[in-house]
């Protein structure tokens, strides 16, 4: 699980540095995020599939680019997953699917109640999709795939990192 | 005009108006009522700041501010809405 945590990781400080510095060689690249070529060559030919970068090959060196009209996402999805809470809820999701709620809570410092407000956001966004077995709900990621994609291309403005101290600060969000 | 007065009057509404913004803002992301009432509050504030400042320089307006019934009543309606928020289940 922490492999997979780690690799989107690397794969969002990717996508920022070519935001920043489109066509960058790998071998700057590696210098620069401190990354082995391995990791950035397996993480780099992921997202050249998924389409989100683009190789332009300059004999035998490769530059890399973010790929043009690459959308990050619907705005509610984008909205949402600014937020730290349902992020972190999102990408355990991801990770361990159809986890109950009490799975979920067991791994967050919040109360009952802010988690069910931000399961009923993410259900009602169809960003999560939640199924009955028994008496537990059961919680997994509708389109991974998007909402890896949203994920790996966020990053927070000042104003993201703010809005989530204040809610912090105001305590509990339930209802 | 007390310097003293403006400097602190300035710096009520900037801080209410940056409070303001990040509350309302959290609100719109969150949606939780209990952001609302405290985006109320930072609101009053505003209003209070706004009236201050108009109050320096009209002579008018900061007579009526000046009257302590309606100082009350802003201030009032400040601890209300915050404390809505706090008792809200």
């Amino acid at each position: 699980m922490e492999e997979d945590v780690l690799e989107l990781e690397n794969r969002r400080r990717i996508y920022q540095l070519l935001l920043k510095y489109p066509g960058m060689y790998l071998r700057e690249m590696e210098k620069e995020l401190g990354l082995a070529v391995g990791v950035l060559e397996y993480n780099l030919s992921y997202l050249e599939k998924k389409e989100i970068l683009m190789v332009e090959r300059e004999g035998n060196r490769k530059r890399y680019f973010i790929r043009e009209g690459f959308s990050w996402g619907d705005k509610i999805t984008v909205g949402l997953l600014r937020q730290e809470i349902p992020r972190r809820i999102v990408i355990f999701l991801m990770l361990n699917e159809n986890a109950s709620f009490q799975d979920v809570l067991a791994q967050f410092k919040i109360s009952k109640s802010t988690l069910s407000f931000h399961m009923k956001k993410l259900t009602e966004a169809n960003i999560v999709g939640s199924e009955k077995d028994g008496r537990t709900t059961n919680y997994r990621v509708l389109d991974p795939d998007n909402t890896a994609r949203v994920i790996l291309t966020y990053k927070a403005s000042f104003l993201d990192v703010v809005v989530d101290r204040f809610a912090e600060v105001w305590g509990d969000m339930g209802k | 005009m007390d310097n003293l007065e403006l400097f602190f009057s300035v710096a009520l509404l900037g801080f209410s108006l940056i409070l303001f913004v990040i509350s309302a803002v959290t609100y719109k992301r969150i949606g939780s009522r209990r952001l609302l009432l405290v985006s109320a509050a930072f609101g009053m504030f505003l209003v209070k700041g706004l009236l201050l400042i108009l109050g320096l320089f009209i002579a008018s307006i900061g007579k009526i501010f000046n009257a302590s019934v309606l100082m009350i009543m802003v201030d009032f309606a400040i601890l209300a809405f915050l404390y809505l928020s706090v008792v809200k289940k």
